[in-house]
């Protein structure tokens, strides 16, 4: 058996999306787009395009462009009347009634142009996994009829799928932001595409979903939004400029473009700019549109396309005879959601913030690969795993806390880290285990201290402590020292390390955050001191070894700097003071190192000289 | 003698049942470590190939970043361009001409390069067809005029050329 995927086969675009480790992932096409255009197009040749390329040669070819085709699919010809009309290809009675397209001298049913999308989708998403997909879960709008649902699971079956389940937008969403392990509550989906409108009421309980009522506009979308702002453009620039752009199919493009790039633009900021220079030439010249958006006069060019969403949404409300204030849920669809004042029309008609953390353009395709993972069994093996609320470490030189793992890790886990000593000779090492954000210790949760003694004499930095945090599914942190060297090891178990109150972890969270650049300030200063005291030891080393050959003044002008920064170092002298001596150290610890290696080079000369009997004259011969 | 081989019938018994106890314990211990065992090798499978993907997919979202700040560069070209068509100063003109061929040997430099379209039969994959142009110029079916340039990224479409095709004069004209 192979992959099981969810399909939203969307009037407009259509997505796919998979269960990949328990979570649903959207897949990529083979054009590298998260949608596909649901359009079928067919060439002089008889070849067949699938998608963005069909789309793309649809003002060339509009008899025999087949887009929209949801909505025709399941129906019958007498109840297409309106859509016949709002369509440039051929749409005719078949048998008994069915809805025929007429492309040429064929004619195809609605389900199979479907079955050519789908088995666009579903092709891309096998290249993409590098395994078949043999199975799939295929959303429908929650209004549509059984004919209506039958016939797309015909499509899947002519697109070579194992239609697992049709399933409703409506419901696919709330799959997708985890609503079905809700109990009794009741939701609004409120859907506005490119095309389409679709408001639907749900009432979930014990994981199953029931439809209390559906509503819409089938003609209110995107693409409403964007022709209210090209209309207002051009009629701008005629009024400026006395040319009307929409005559120009060159300035209209890029007028159309400008217009959808701007109504994205507002849904994050409050005032765009939209320039296109050159975009045409009069009389006088070259002519150039420049101009600003508000967002509040893009507000009031599409207030009547928002207020078509308000009587759908009553409707709905009176259709399930319930209040807006018994909502409990309601969850934004489709990429005009995007816009701030639909947002915010939903907010002031239903009184509930809603939910949008999952893509909206994307949200039914993850909610149907939920459910084909439900159905084919890949969701059994998911297990809930916990993870670490706050970060765990240890105290090391100068009271910082070193983190060992991060906070939100996924656990079981287990990481080691390998520290050393700070003295010479140190024979032990204090392992205190904290837990917290903040970066010095003191500010963070002790959960325990131990010793780990017995280490052999050597020189600081020599030993090799490895300290492992290790933590099992139960969230007990077991925490233990081992030296290297001599492989002495102790260890501490904590438990409760993960049970924390999750007021206490937002508490400390939010605390770390507000004393963010104040701990990042102090932890420079301490990790500053720390690496003074190192080049202090560092020199002091160097100069023992140079011994008699560092010449005597520059012997003593190191040495008078190293009493300087030792002392402002054990005085905790401030920080621009240790900085400005630590820098002059650097300097005098580079002269150092350039006697060291004179030193060095004139050593093996006399050793070249010196041991003649090793090298051996070769022979050769002048040419 | 009766009542101790009582008790020791009895004792056997017990031990019988405790050894069929034991058994079944075994029994449904070495099911459950099969189970485990079984999901732990499938968990880590998961991990590999998730670990594989990511490592394709690091590839692709890099190029998709890249493929993304290029697509929104390109538009300058476009606007020098119709610049250049419609000034009137020469200078001017010629100024702007070198500017916009600094800016596309920038570009080529990224590997984004020029769709050549004109002449050549139409083709959807890498063209938008916004409507027909009656002329003799080229064969029908070919690339009459070019409304805005394509360009690809090495083999990547970034943007689709904006293109009129050619169509032969009908009666109806």
């Amino acid at each position: 058996m192979g992959k099981a995927v969810g399909i939203d086969l969307g009037t407009t675009f259509s997505a796919v999306a998979v269960i990949e480790g328990g979570k649903p992932e959207v897949i990529t096409n083979a054009e590298g787009s998260r949608t596909t255009p649901s359009v079928v197009a067919f060439k002089e040749s008889g070849e067949r395009l699938v998608g963005q390329v069909a789309k793309r040669q649809s003002a060339l070819n509009p008899e025999k462009t087949l887009f929209s085709v949801k909505r025709f699919i399941g129906r019958q010809f007498n109840e297409v009347e309106t859509e016949r009309k709002l369509v440039p290809y051929n749409v005719e009675a078949g048998p008994n009634n069915a809805v025929r397209f007429v492309v040429g001298d064929k004619k195809y049913a609605p389900e199979e142009i479907s079955a050519l999308v789908l088995k666009k989708l579903v092709e891309d998403a096998a290249k993409y996994l590098g395994e078949k997909v043999t199975d799939a879960v295929i959303t429908v709008p929650a209004y549509f009829n059984d004919a209506q649902r039958q016939a797309t699971k015909d499509a899947g079956k002519i697109a070579g799928l194992n239609v697992l389940r049709i399933i409703n937008e409506p419901t696919a969403a709330s799959l997708a932001y985890g609503l079905d392990k809700k109990t009794n509550e009741t939701i609004l989906v409120f859907d506005l595409g490119g095309g389409t409108f679709d408001v639907s009421i749900l009432e979930v309980g014990d994981g199953v979903f029931e439809v209390k009522s559906t509503n819409g506009d089938t003609h209110l979308g995107g693409d409403n939004f964007d022709k209210a702002l090209v209309d207002w453009l051009a009629e701008e620039f005629k009024k400026d400029q006395g040319i009307d752009l929409r005559q120009d199919k060159q300035a209209l493009q890029r007028l159309i473009e400008a217009a959808e790039k701007a109504k994205v633009e507002l849904s994050s900021t409050t005032e765009t700019a939209i320039s296109i220079p050159f975009i045409t030439a009069g009389v006088d010249g070259p002519k150039h549109l420049d101009t600003k958006l508000t967002r509040a006069k893009f507000d009031d060019l599409t207030h009547s396309l928002i207020e078509r969403c308000r009587g759908p949404v009553k409707a709905a409300l009176a259709d399930a005879k319930i209040s807006e204030k018994e909502i409990d849920e309601v969850i934004l669809v489709g990429g005009s959601t995007r816009i701030p004042a639909v947002q915010k029309l939903v907010r002031e008609m239903i009184g509930k913030e809603p939910n949008q953390s999952v893509n909206p353009d994307e949200v039914v395709a993850l909610g149907a690969a939920i459910q084909a993972g439900v159905l084919a069994g890949e969701m059994e093996d998911v297990v809930l795993l916990d993870v670490t609320p706050l970060s765990l470490g240890v105290e090391t030189l100068g009271g910082v806390m070193t983190k060992i793992i991060e906070r939100n890790t996924t656990i079981p886990t287990r990481h080691s880290e390998v520290f050393s000593t700070a003295e010479d000779n140190q024979p032990a090492v204090d392992i205190h285990v904290l837990q917290g954000e903040r970066e010095l210790a003191k500010d963070n949760r002790s959960l325990g201290q131990f010793k780990l003694e017995g280490i052999a004499p050597a020189p600081r930095g020599l030993p090799q402590i490895e300290v492992s945090f290790d933590i099992d599914a139960n969230g007990i942190l077991k925490v233990s020292a081992k030296d290297k060297g001599t492989g002495k090891e102790q260890a501490i178990t904590i438990s409760g390390s993960t049970n924390l109150d999750q007021s206490e972890i937002e508490r400390m969270v939010s605390e770390a955050k507000q004393h963010g650049e104040e701990d990042k300030q102090r932890r420079k200063e301490i990790d500053e001191r720390n690496e003074a005291d190192s080049l202090v030891y560092q020199v002091e080393r160097q100069i023992g070894e140079l011994g008699s050959s560092l010449p005597v003044h520059e012997k003593g002008r190191i040495e008078q700097i190293l009493t300087d920064l030792k002392t402002a170092l054990k005085e905790n002298a401030p920080i621009e003071k240790i900085r400005n001596l630590k820098s002059d150290l650097e300097q005098a610890a580079h002269n150092l190192s350039e006697a060291a290696y004179q030193k060095t080079k004139t050593g093996s000369e006399t050793g070249t000289t010196g041991s003649g009997d090793d090298v051996v004259d070769a022979e050769y011969e002048e040419q | 003698m009766e009542e101790n081989q009582n008790s020791t019938d009895n004792k056997q018994e017990t031990e019988s049942v405790q050894l069929l106890n034991l058994r079944a314990e075994i029994d449904d211990l070495q099911k459950q470590l099969s189970e485990e065992t079984n999901r732990h090798l499938r968990t880590r499978a998961d991990f590999e190939n998730y670990r594989k993907r990511i490592e394709r997919e690091d590839e692709a979202r890099r190029l998709s970043v890249k493929k993304e700040i290029l697509t929104d560069l390109i538009s300058f070209l476009d606007y020098f361009d119709q610049a250049r068509k419609q000034l009137q100063d020469e200078s001017a003109a010629k100024g702007l001409e070198i500017i916009a061929r600094q800016f596309s040997e920038l570009l080529q430099k990224h590997g984004v390069r020029p769709i050549k379209c004109l002449g050549l039969p139409y083709d959807p994959e890498a063209q938008e067809g916004v409507g027909f142009l009656v002329t003799d110029q080229c064969e029908e079916g070919c690339v009459a005029e070019e409304i805005c340039c394509g360009y690809m990224l090495n083999d990547i479409l970034l943007k689709p050329a904006r293109v009129l095709v050619a169509r032969r004069k009908e009666e109806n004209d």
